[in-house]
């Protein structure tokens, strides 16, 4: 590349080899040393940690289940009835198939349900409005419908967990848009969500439970997910609307904060810009020595360097 | 022969703390060098060659072997010592200027009171001392990158962040002057 530069390296190295002191050598190696050193510490506690949590939360959601589980059995019956439409399985199954579907088990329960059911079916047919947005919900449905085959398969108490979850969350959705049939799911324990909720829902509870025991079916198991079927419509469109729109508010805010974080390292110095220019040098100062740290092989131009350097 | 540089540093980001003390002991004399005779006060030397490899534990976990590892150290050690002119209200144009006549930056303790001159005694080494440090900084820089690193005149471009012309007119002007200085014995 560069010729006769042999005399000037060999005279160079004359010069003499400085070395760093040895108490930086010992500094800087302890440093190293030290950067590794935790996170082998931290993977070996990682495990038992880990799971000594997990344990910690099953035991206390176990416990929190055995406390709750005598009042949600006794409530069950005036609140099974109406529950149908706000579990989770029948929540994303398709309209139309659902009714049809639950007809035979209703004429073997009473006639008295299957009217009942009849008129929500009325009543969805003539506002258009909860049609739309039941169409909207048929893309969940298949992965819903799997859960239900498992949730009727399944024995009765692992059933109430998820439906003690559900439910607050269509109540506040579906309060509004749907006052039939789902106000009284929601109002498990609460006596004044159950007073607020609509007079029909309310009527039905009981009529339903007691053609359960009169049928000789258990309150819980197999009837639950034919109640669900039963009246599923009306409260559907409204909760389901209202997830799509939780769910989309999700979203943006998800790909809204992901764009923060993909932000270019220019976006980080502006930051540090604006510290500086609202006079917070502290904040500024560190954060851009931990910019420097995280990043040190960018060279910061000229011209923001003037707008970030330490005051 | 050993494991590479950039063997060594991986596996030091993996967790190996002795092959970072092998990377360690191969560079720490060439880099701290070259930031003795770019700084010359010894102890902001001392401070900033620390601070160099601070930087470079820190960033292990970001480090991927698409260049040489010295051409990484060196990026970083080139953007401390900017950092280390600017705060000390020094212009980048030194370091930034590609010309052969760019600007001077005086050294914060002349080139007389270099201890390893004294230690020395030679003349001719005195003079290249000089001259080296009456070098522009830039060409300073790409000079003691040349002797100090071995690194070639693309990879002083890469760490110094300019065109390879840019970088390869530095070099040359510096052996130029460096070579009249010694020629002159």
């Amino acid at each position: 590349m560069i010729d006769g530069d042999d005399k000037l390296s060999k005279r160079y190295r004359e010069i003499g080899s400085e070395e760093p002191d040895g108490r930086l050598d010992a500094a800087i190696l302890a440093a190293s040393r030290h950067a590794v050193a935790p996170r082998r510490g931290s993977q070996r506690w990682a495990i038992p940690v880990s799971l000594a949590a997990v344990l910690v939360l099953a035991v206390g959601v176990t416990l929190r289940m055995q406390q709750e589980m005598p009042g949600i059995e006794t409530s069950t019956p005036t609140r099974e009835a109406p529950e149908p439409p706000a579990s989770p399985p029948l929540q994303t199954a398709p309209p139309m198939a659902i009714p049809e579907s639950a007809k035979p088990q209703l004429q073997s329960r009473s006639k008295d349900k299957l009217e009942e059911s009849r008129q929500d079916e009325a009543r969805q047919a003539t506002t258009t409005k909860e049609k739309k947005a039941l169409e909207t919900q048929h893309a969940p449905a298949p992965q819903s419908s799997p859960a239900l085959e498992q949730k009727q398969a399944e024995p009765e108490r692992p059933v109430e967990p998820p439906l003690a979850k559900v439910q607050p969350k269509p109540f506040a959705d579906a309060v509004s848009p749907a006052p039939p049939a789902p106000a009284s799911n929601l109002a498990p324990s609460s006596p004044a969500a159950a007073s607020s909720a609509p007079a029909p829902s309310s009527r039905a509870a009981p009529e339903t439970l007691r053609l359960e025991a009169q049928s000789g079916a258990s309150p819980t198991t197999p009837a639950r997910p034919q109640a669900d079927a039963a009246a599923p419509p009306p409260a559907q469109a409204p909760m389901a609307a209202a997830r799509a729109k939780r769910d989309s508010k999700d979203l943006s805010a998800d790909t809204a904060k992901k764009e923060v974080e993909k932000g270019p390292l220019e976006r980080e110095l502006e930051r540090i810009a604006v510290l500086r220019r609202e006079g917070r040098h502290v904040e500024a100062d560190v954060a851009l020595d931990k910019f420097r740290r995280e990043n040190p092989t960018y060279k910061i131009p000229d011209a923001i360097w003037e707008q970030v350097k330490p005051r | 022969m050993g494991a590479s540089d950039e063997q060594l540093m991986l596996a030091y980001a993996g967790g190996d703390a002795v092959a970072f003390e092998a990377l360690y002991g191969r560079h720490k004399g060439p880099l701290f060098r070259f930031i003795l005779r770019s700084i010359k006060a010894h102890g902001e030397a001392e401070e900033i060659f620390q601070d160099v490899w601070m930087r470079a534990i820190e960033a292990r976990a970001r480090y991927e072997p698409k260049a040489k590892f010295t051409t990484w150290l060196y990026t970083i050690a080139h953007n401390r010592m900017v950092d280390h002119w600017r705060a000390k209200g020094l212009t980048l144009v030194p370091l930034d200027n590609g010309d052969d006549e760019g600007p001077v930056i005086d050294p914060p303790a002349g080139p007389s009171a270099e201890p390893h001159r004294r230690a020395e005694g030679r003349q001719s080494v005195a003079r290249l001392l000089d001259a080296l440090a009456a070098l522009p900084a830039a060409q300073r820089e790409a000079f003691l990158l040349h002797e100090e690193s071995g690194l070639t005149v693309a990879e002083i471009a890469k760490v110094t962040g300019t065109p390879e012309e840019t970088a390869k007119s530095r070099l040359r002007y510096a052996m130029n002057k460096l070579r009249e200085a010694i020629e002159d014995d």
